[in-house]
């Protein structure tokens, strides 16, 4: 895999070998081993059932690996405590309807708990991250909006202002993309550039190849349980690659275009 | 003023969030001018200039010149009637917000949560064995505990599509089961002494509060209020999913046993005093999110107050309305029943 010069020097921010997951009795995915480096943008690309979810909640500490070894920054996943955790990596759910209209600042300044001691509430500090974040992503306006009255593209975009706060380096973002109409699906992707230009690692999922290649730096393909293959997106995904992963025949839409969008 | 009617139907925070303290003022006034009128309304008249003159000769310990009947009925009849009710009704309600805030559900309280049935299973089996208040304190607490761990692992435990219902029809059916142990314990006890008891107790009520008890319950209440109030931030974080909650460094396991214990000793030690008095933990709270909205710790003062300020009102009209008492967990249940219809049509409403 050459992922470039820095890959070389650098400690993979994440890095995932030999890696069986699942839930409890039943494992789903097998023999997983990929890296992601510093500042760098990876897809997870896989049919739906593939197990996406269930690695990203595995890599989120959420469920204990079946085998194998997950680090981050050099240091086993389970040597984190749960807070340290939290500072490190920050998880992006897809858009939800929340079950109280929280101000989506308030949902913001939940990215700051892992920041505070277990009595103590977000302070002056807390609530100017918090409100930087919200304009990192041009969304103050949005600030006293109760969440579940904002649009599904506004939602994640809350969310991602919510794991800015966290000021974790590395982002995990589950289908960021999904139930999100076009337009808003192409601003979520320009987001997650901007992650990455921030400075950030990002690893998201998606059904889409072409979101893949419209803003990842690095894709890893999965099917059934195993990794079809992992390396730069424009090298990675290509017709006969795509016909595999999704089994079906691809020669009516190739080719697909790679463009980064936001840039 | 066209979003006035809809602001007045669904909490919005363009009007709440901006400015909770406003609210916040106008519930405790709202409260202190309730317990002004409890005081001077009743069977024996009190006038406010005599109530004020009492209660300061109370505070500065000087002498004053209105009978002594009126001093014990200020001072020893209502006013531990008044403090029970502003108790019974805030625990009630902080109560109910938390469990809400806790099973992500605005349809919860401690009655449909079992809890309550729980807690009267607990203190009729208390009275049944003629144990002391504070036994009858603990076993509704024992009793709250049992129903909520039941509910929750049935809850967790049948991992349907809709765990709202699962949760809700978890409910029912438990508080139907230790319905039937309330039965059966009415059934076996002394039906000249025990009974009426238990009966009268089961209705709700504050006519027979003795300060003593009182005081325990105010104890309970306000050791569980403080981890309530500490972890206040941390509560919202229990209404996302888990897997947020967890990723967010929240350790959810920890801080639900902690929450629920502290709303449930707190449902208990309401339970022991009046008994069973439903709604207000369920309209409450929404009433409290309205106005302020969701964040738990503008929430939790809200909702105290006008917990307590509704409870007061109920025992007021209870004590004043008829010739006879009338029950506050009647009242509380024909102003409830209403208001849940209600609430049910809204949420079906925004939802399609």
């Amino acid at each position: 895999m050459a992922h470039g010069e820095a890959a070389v020097v650098n400690t993979p921010v994440l890095s995932v070998e030999n890696l069986d997951y699942g839930f409890r009795g039943k494992t789903v995915g097998r023999g997983f081993t990929f890296a992601l480096h510093e500042n760098e943008v990876m897809a997870v690309l896989g049919p739906n059932g593939a197990g996406k979810t269930t690695l990203f909640r595995t890599l989120l500490g959420l469920l204990p690996p079946h085998a194998g070894e997950i680090r981050l920054r050099g240091k086993p996943l389970r040597e984190y405590s749960q807070a340290e955790l939290a500072r490190t990596l920050t998880y992006v759910p897809q858009a939800h309807d929340s079950y109280f209209p929280f101000a989506a600042r308030d949902v913001v300044l939940m990215g700051r708990t892992a920041h505070l001691r277990i009595f103590a509430s977000p302070g002056e500090k807390d609530r100017e991250i918090a409100d930087a974040a919200l304009k990192q992503l041009r969304i103050e306006h949005l600030a006293d909006r109760p969440f579940d009255e904002l649009s599904g593209g506004e939602q994640q975009l809350v969310l991602i202002a919510r794991a800015l706060a966290t000021e974790a380096k590395l982002f995990i973002l589950d289908e960021p993309t999904a139930n999100l109409d076009y337009g808003n699906q192409l601003m979520v992707l320009a987001e997650i550039r901007r992650l990455k230009s921030s400075g950030k690692s990002v690893l998201f999922c998606t059904h889409h190849p072409e979101h893949a290649l419209q803003c990842s730096d690095v894709v890893l393909m999965s099917r059934d349980g195993r990794v079809l293959g992992c390396g730069l997106a424009n090298e990675v995904i290509n017709q006969p690659a795509i016909a595999e992963l999704y089994q079906v025949d691809t020669s009516d839409v190739w080719p697909l275009r790679r463009r980064h969008v936001g840039q | 003023m066209i979003g006035g009617r809809r602001d007045l139907l669904i909490a919005r925070p363009e009007t709440f969030v901006t400015k909770p303290l406003p609210a916040t003022l106008l519930a405790l006034t709202a409260l202190l001018l309730m317990v002004a009128i409890a005081f001077v309304v009743g069977r024996f008249a009190v006038s406010p200039g005599e109530l004020l003159t009492i209660l300061w000769a109370k505070l500065t310990g000087g002498p004053h010149t209105l009978p002594a009947t009126m001093e014990t009925v200020v001072m020893q009849i209502r006013g531990p009637r008044i403090f029970a009710a502003v108790l019974v009704g805030a625990a009630l309600a902080a109560a109910g917000a938390t469990y809400q805030n806790m099973f992500r559900n605005p349809l919860v309280s401690p009655d449909i949560l079992g809890v309550s049935a729980g807690a009267s299973l607990g203190a009729v089996l208390a009275i049944f064995l003629s144990l002391p208040v504070l036994a009858i304190q603990g076993m509704a607490f024992v009793g709250g505990l049992v129903a909520v761990g039941l509910i929750y692992a049935i809850g967790s435990a049948v991992r349907g599509r809709d765990p709202i219902l699962t949760l809700i029809l978890s409910g029912v059916v438990i508080g139907t089961l230790l319905g039937s142990g309330i039965a059966l314990i009415k059934y076996l006890a002394d039906p000249y002494n025990q009974l009426p008891a238990i009966t009268f107790w089961l209705l709700g009520s504050l006519a027979s509060i003795a300060p003593a008890d009182v005081k325990w319950a105010a104890l309970s209440i306000a050791v569980s209020l403080v981890p309530l109030y500490f972890l206040r931030w941390r509560i919202n974080l229990l209404s996302l999913s888990d897997d947020e909650a967890k990723a967010l460094g929240v350790n959810v396991t920890q801080l639900r046993i902690i929450v629920v214990s502290c709303a449930t000793l707190m449902t208990a030690a309401a339970v022991a005093i009046a008994g069973v008095i439903g709604w207000i933990g369920l309209v409450i709270p929404h009433a409290a999110r309205m106005l302020v909205g969701p964040e738990f710790a503008r929430l939790l003062p809200v909702t105290m107050l006008l917990g307590a300020t509704f409870m007061l009102a109920v025992d007021t009209v209870a004590r004043t309305f008829a010739n006879i008492e009338i029950p506050p967990g009647v009242l509380t249940a024909l102003l409830g029943t209403p208001f849940f219809i209600w609430l049910l049509w809204r949420t079906a409403r925004r939802q399609s």
